[in-house]
């Protein structure tokens, strides 16, 4: 007997959109989130922090509305509709990184359809996931969907200007978040008022120079690229 | 709702290896399903009853078993069945992960001519 992930062909393609990335050094950010927590708002505020780098963005979406809004702040703004899906899927990751030759960014921004279950079960191959909640959604995010935060590397809760006029607690979500997986870095951020976003991108450049320095150590490979179902 | 494209997987999966091994026909399969996986098993046998016609598993019979969640505690080593949402240690309260198999859904076996 042998296991087989999950879907064969989604890890597969997975881990090789990871060696792929791994190989040019660019990180990649797997952003989910139920709809309507901001997650396109803060993209487009992270954007605005980081001109200085080559970004790219990956929007799972059935509209071009979210890949318009962030087109003045990026240059590679791509749009992946999943017809009526509600995750994006490993493959259709990795077709574009080729097609567009997205190795060469340093920040590769993939925002998922607005869900918190489906996307979570679903490796695209990258560096770390970040799941969105905002004040308004309420406390109860975490604890009805804790599978989606166990394997998140942050939380970023927005729309924190709203906090005086909602009954969401900052201590609850950090006692419940910290419960559910010791290790989630955690970020309040406004995109209104511009709070907290400093703290939230200096994390990401962070992440990328480990990255960047762990990718010089490694003997450079050429890379044989393989065809996407 | 994502059972749709894992039964795609699970379709192509099963084609290509007995297409390399010369079956034909595929009578029986059986799919092991991680209790934190996500999936729904009747949502999946569903999809797996519907999406196979044409295929080499069209007339095979398809069992779906779910397989409980057992964890170990990394801490105090207490093996015990995890509760969401917190995953809590019922001995030492420390929070465990869920292990990759609770999350996963694969094929344990299929039999064909």
């Amino acid at each position: 007997m042998s296991t087989w992930p999950k879907s064969r062909a989604n890890q597969n393609n997975a881990d090789e959109n990871r060696r792929l990335l791994n190989q040019n050094a660019a990180l990649m950010i797997n952003i989910i989130g139920s709809p309507g927590p901001g997650k396109t708002t803060l993209l487009e505020a992270t954007l605005k922090e980081m001109p200085s780098y080559r970004t790219a963005v990956i929007e799972g979406d059935l509209t071009s509305e979210d890949a318009q809004k962030l087109a003045p702040w990026c240059e590679n703004v791509f749009q992946i509709n999943t017809e009526g899906a509600y995750h994006l899927e490993a493959g259709h990751i990795g077709r574009l990184l080729i097609q567009e030759n997205l190795f060469s960014t340093e920040f590769l921004f993939i925002e998922n359809i607005g869900n918190l279950v489906c996307p979570a079960e679903f490796d695209l191959g990258e560096d770390m996931r970040i799941v969105v909640i905002s004040v308004t959604e309420g406390n109860d995010k975490p604890r009805k969907y804790p599978l989606s935060f166990q394997n998140a590397a942050a939380v970023v809760v927005t729309k924190m200007d709203l906090l005086p006029y909602c009954d969401f607690s900052i201590d609850t979500a950090r006692a419940d978040l910290g419960r559910i997986n010791p290790d989630l870095s955690i970020f309040t951020v406004s995109t209104k008022s511009g709070k907290g976003l400093d703290e939230w991108c200096r994390y990401l450049e962070t992440r990328f120079r480990a990255k960047k320095r762990s990718a010089s150590r490694r003997r450079r490979g050429t890379g044989v690229l393989k065809r996407y179902r | 709702m994502h059972e749709l494209s894992i039964v795609a997987s699970i379709i192509d999966s099963i084609s290509a290896d007995a297409r390399e091994r010369g079956i034909k026909k595929i009578s029986h399969i059986r799919i092991v399903v991680g209790e934190f996986s996500s999936v729904n098993t009747g949502a999946l046998t569903f999809a797996l009853s519907h999406v196979t016609r044409g295929t080499i598993l069209a007339d095979a019979a398809v069992e779906v078993t779910v397989r409980e969640a057992r964890e170990k505690c990394e801490h105090c080593n207490r093996e015990f069945k995890p509760q969401l949402p917190f995953f809590q240690c019922p001995t030492c309260g420390k929070t465990a992960f869920s292990s990759s198999e609770s999350r996963q859904i694969y094929i344990d076996f299929y039999e064909g001519e």
